[in-house]
């Protein structure tokens, strides 16, 4: 990280918002197709400048006026609200001034993983914990489309430490706010603050079809979970995983078979055993069955922040903004293939604005093309700078939206009900 | 008073019925004031936004006979308020006049919706007396079957007959008493299942005599005789009367919708099944279950996803198809299958969808309410009525504290000791302890604080000297500075934020890393008794809050710790941390109401040596 970026930055967001920021491809998508013609004009943008001056209930009649106002500004972050019934500019001036739809919204932080992560703390992050993000990234892609039949995600790291994603289908725009929460507290197993230790606890005999769903996905990377941040090894970690088990008894047998072992990785098979010969012999309490569940859904479930996606009204990061304090680009990327998604090399500003002068370096372009998983290189040459690409997926995801937009113009949900 | 100084003619009272009637075909907007022999105040289906030019054409009718430069229509309405018990009224027309005819057409916000229904647009007269007598409503024409011929209803259609004012207030006093028996039942008894709820709200009803709102839940459904349907009417007009008070604030449209949705899912409980198929039908609910062959492939995922389903229920019950949006409850407790936005909900689960139309309907309702209020509030009298209502059976809102003395920050720290909640204890710990709390606390802390009398200044003085032990003063001002004046209504929205209710809190979310919620359902039993224990508390009596907790009853067992650290119990129950402060201040203080246990004994500081204290015995028993 470049810790001098917050200085570089006045120097360097003019020439990213002059020549690199893809306004058309953001405008494009954030107008649906012009099925409706306020959309776009309706639309909140909140601007944060220097010295965090913050422009709240910004609105534009187009790209052009957007492009140059925040050409003009430079703006630290750029943040996308609602649409309003209303031009949000004009807020003051009307009576009815509510929000009507946005995209519904997800946003993971790492911070939110610190009770379960050892490799880093607070705002750091590393490829390690960072496995976490694409666990969660699977888990919630999945549910989204399956469960709720999404089809139109994208997904963006933010910058520095996590990741958002927008849901842009008609009929999640269109969701009102207890929707939204059904439908957030539906995807949040995790839960409980820092006061309560257990935080997931699995009710009844079956597992839910999106919990077996999400442990199969979890369990493939589960072990390297434990490897990687050492989660049996030290006294403490153990004890840690061991308080979910509220069963005392079998705890005390737990740590027994776990004391056996000394690395991370033989105590969880020696629990995992423990538990299904117990199972097996029908030892198992009825609370108990779901143990090894529980922990690890509690260590790897995506944990959400879903105060973000409750609100209608709730501002959030733009696509393409410049973290301030990292430098690096929020990038969308690709949820199937997240696990190839390395945040330590996602460009910063000082890279792709280098770049815009000096079209030919191509190493450098071609180092992060590959740690990127940028699949096609001729296209990416014929491009300007490494972000093109990324603007590329984004561009077909607008693509497949505005079809469906345009073929499914009344896409909410109909009832199987004869009224 | 000059407004009702002059006084009616009767003779003209012929022309002004033409003129009534004529101007009522061709306005689209109907408010009319005609007077009649007896006095007769008819105010007719109106628009409210379009009040001005209805009363317009109100003035114009009987503009010559009474002073009516009255801004809205809800001014007509205070000319009855005169006679009324509470309010005898000074120099109105129509107050030395025995049987004084009022008709109150509409007392819903629906006025356009009203308009536009056929057949409801020129409905049918009630008149009704007017005395000082209560009295019951005389239905002249109409059929209430017709209009009322369920039990229980969505409540879409608004009422469209008359009622007096003294009616208005003892209906809508009535209905709150329901809604606070059904609030009371929830927190207080020990109820399992909604065989248990039904009894104790029922028990509850007749012990408060409302009579006939319990037979109203225990009724067939769909009997007429005239007992159930007037029963059913003032059921109806009673919840309309409560929108009008309830649409105020956020606060108070949540508190309102609760109880309004649990009472409609208790009662729809106790119909039967003939009494359900007849609900549904009424209201065009005729939902049609999935196909046999759909049923047969997706057999394993309804077994699996449905909650506690046994395979042979699978097989026995009837599945649905409806977008998860109506089955919200369901959806968020993981309790159905879930497939591209559609929910399969079994039979028996049935009750959520229309929980969530009923929900639905009336969330809409109000905020639609909310809109039209300053229609409402011209008329200071009614306006007070409706305003006090919830306070007079609720309690505070405590958006503005009592304590005109105010809090100092240097006191905080031992009021925390001594007067706060256990929730907001914690918070203070956790502030201290961390200097910083997310957003959620600091929310529910702040207006906590807000409540007990910290002014905006203190609050800044209290929060700054916290968090800058963490970040440096900048930071402050511009990450947390907005927050604190945001929750003083200086920021943002500019509403004045109401404290959280228990209620409130105990549903929030709270996420891996919060420290806010109710500590009786957010922190893991263990270390609630440790912490307990540490406060004081003795063995036993921690036992005895850890048996309410596990059951479920977190008030209760918050009022338990009151008792055990106040030693007094908290009469009304713990329903707001605000209120939990106040009452331990009360206490601390002194000047609380007389103590149940021996004289004598009382008034210590929480906490101390009240453990050993022998007075205690008496009090863990009982
Ligand atoms: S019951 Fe209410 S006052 Fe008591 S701790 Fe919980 S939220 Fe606070
Ligand atoms: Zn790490």
């Amino acid at each position: 990280m470049d810790l001098r970026f917050p200085e570089v930055l006045p120097d360097l967001l003019p020439i990213y918002y002059k020549r690199l920021f893809p306004f058309g491809p953001f405008c494009r998508w954030l107008s649906y197709g012009n099925l409706k013609e306020n959309y776009f004009k309706h639309r909140e943008f909140s601007l944060t400048l220097a010295d965090d001056v913050y422009l709240r209930f910004r609105s534009y009649a187009n790209q052009d006026e957007l492009a140059a106002e925040v050409q003009k500004r430079g703006p630290y972050k750029i943040d996308i609200g609602a649409v309003y019934s209303f031009r949000p500019k004009d807020h003051r001036t009307v009576q009815v001034f509510q929000p009507l739809e946005r995209e519904l919204v997800f946003d993971i932080d790492m911070t939110d993983y610190d009770e379960v992560r050892t490799c880093c703390s607070g705002a750091d992050v590393c490829t390690k914990c960072w496995r976490f993000m694409t666990v969660a990234c699977k888990v919630l892609d999945t549910a989204l489309r399956e469960d709720f039949g999404f089809e139109h995600l994208l997904w963006v790291f933010s910058g520095r430490r996590g990741v958002h994603c927008w849901v842009c289908d008609e009929a999640a725009r269109k969701l009102d706010t207890s929707a939204r929460a059904a439908l957030a507290e539906y995807l949040q197993l995790v839960s409980g603050g820092v006061n309560q230790t257990k935080k997931v606890t699995l009710p009844g005999d079956k597992l839910h079809h999106s919990i077996k769903r999400a442990k199969g996905f979890i369990e493939q990377q589960f072990v390297t979970l434990v490897e990687e941040q050492d989660i049996l090894g030290s006294p403490a970690a153990l004890a840690s995983v061991l308080a979910l088990v509220t069963d005392a008894e079998l705890r005390q047998e737990l740590e027994k078979e776990a004391q056996r072992y000394s690395s991370s990785r033989e105590r969880w098979d020696a629990i995992v055993r423990y538990i299904h010969t117990q199972q097996e012999r029908g030892q198992l309490k009825r609370r108990q069955q779901f143990i090894v569940e529980e922990i690890m859904l509690q260590y790897s479930y995506p944990r959400l922040d879903i105060n973000v996606t409750k609100g209608l009204n709730h501002l959030l990061k733009a696509p393409f903004c410049i973290h301030p304090k990292t430098g690096k680009v929020c990038m969308p990327f690709n949820p199937r293939s997240a696990e190839k998604f390395n945040p330590m090399t996602v460009p910063t500003i000082r890279l792709i604005t280098s770049e815009v002068d000096a079209p030919n370096q191509t190493s450098m372009m071609q180092l992060i093309a590959s740690q990127l998983n940028f699949t096609s290189f001729s296209e990416f040459e014929s491009q300007r700078s490494s972000m093109s690409e990324r603007v590329s997926t984004h561009r077909e995801n607008l693509e497949n939206r505005e079809k469906s937009g345009r073929f499914k113009k009344h896409n909410v949900y109909k009832r199987d009900v004869v009224i | 008073m000059s407004r009702w100084g002059r006084h009616v003619f009767p003779s003209k009272i012929a022309t002004l019925h033409a003129s009534f009637v004529l101007a009522g075909a061709m306005a689209r907007a109907f408010v009319f004031l005609a007077c009649f022999p007896s006095l007769t105040i008819y105010v007719l289906p109106g628009i409210v936004g379009e009040s001005k030019r209805c009363l317009d054409v109100a003035t114009y009718c009987v503009g010559d006979m009474v002073d009516y430069a009255v801004p809205s229509l809800w001014l007509c309405l205070c000319a009855i308020l005169p006679l009324t018990e509470t309010n005898p009224g000074v120099g109105c027309p129509l107050q030395d006049t025995t049987g004084a005819t009022v008709v109150v057409r509409l007392l819903s916000s629906h006025f356009d919706e009203l308009v536009s229904i056929p057949g409801r647009v020129a409905p049918e007269v009630y008149v009704m007396e007017l005395t000082r007598r209560r009295k019951v409503a005389k239905v002249t024409s109409g059929s209430l079957v017709d209009l009322y011929p369920h039990d229980l209803q969505l409540y879409s259609v608004p009422p469209t007959c008359n009622i007096s004012l003294a009616e208005f207030e003892s209906f809508a006093l009535d209905r709150l008493k329901v809604l606070r028996v059904i609030e009371q039942v929830s927190i207080k008894e020990q109820v399992k299942n909604f065989e248990d709820k039904k009894n104790a709200v029922l028990a509850e009803l007749k012990k408060s005599g409302l009579k006939s709102f319990a037979k109203l839940i225990m009724g067939s459904g769909t009997g007429c005789s005239d007992a159930e349907l007037q029963a059913r009417k003032q059921d109806h007009i009673s919840h309309f009367i409560l929108r009008l008070a309830y649409c105020r604030s956020d606060e108070l449209r949540r508190w309102f919708l609760s109880k309004e949705l649990e009472l409609f899912r208790l009662r729809f409980h106790c119909l039967t099944p003939e009494g359900i198929r007849s609900f549904l039908h009424i209201n065009n609910l005729d939902y049609s279950p999935i196909s046999a062959e759909m049923k047969a492939s997706l057999k394993d995922k309804l077994y699996e996803s449905t909650f506690m389903l046994s395979p042979t229920q699978v097989e026995t019950l009837e599945f649905y198809r409806v977008p998860f949006t109506e089955v919200s409850d369901l959806v968020r407790a993981r309790k159905i299958y879930l497939s591209q936005g559609y929910a399969f909900i079994p039979n028996t689960e049935f009750i959520s969808v229309l929980s969530s139309i009923f929900r639905e309907n009336l969330s809409h309702a109000l905020s639609l309410t909310a809109r039209r209020l300053p229609d409402l509030e011209d008329d200071e009298r009614l306006f007070r009525i409706l305003k006090g209502l919830h306070h007079t059976y609720t309690g505070e809102d405590y958006i503005v504290s009592k304590n005109k003395a105010g809090v100092h920050v240097e006191e905080i720290d031992s009021l925390s000791q001594k007067s706060f909640p256990l929730c907001m204890r914690h918070l203070h710990q956790h502030l201290r302890a961390n200097h910083h709390l997310k957003h959620g606390g600091r929310l529910q802390y702040g207006l906590f604080l807000k409540g007990i009398g910290l002014s905006l200044e203190n609050a800044m003085r209290f929060w700054r000297a916290e968090f800058t032990r963490m970040m440096d003063v900048d930071k402050f001002e511009k990450e947390y500075a907005y927050n604190i004046r945001y929750n003083y209504g200086k920021e943002g929205k500019r509403t004045n934020y109401t404290p959280y209710s228990c209620l409130k809190i105990i549903m929030e979310n709270v996420g891996a890393g919060d420290s806010h919620g109710c500590p009786f359902k957010h922190t893991d039993l263990s270390t609630l008794k440790q912490k307990l224990l540490g406060y004081g508390i003795p063995v036993a009596g921690v036992q005895q809050v850890a048996d309410y907790v596990e059951r479920g009853h977190y008030q209760i067992a918050c009022g338990k710790y009151f008792e055990l650290s106040h030693g007094m119990p908290a009469e009304a129950g713990i329903n707001h941390p605000n209120q939990y402060f106040e009452l331990s201040q009360k206490v601390l203080s002194g000047s609380a109401p007389t103590i149940k246990t021996e004289p004598g004994n009382l008034l210590l500081h929480p906490a101390m040596s009240f453990v050993s204290h022998p007075c205690c015995n008496t009090l863990l028993g009982a």
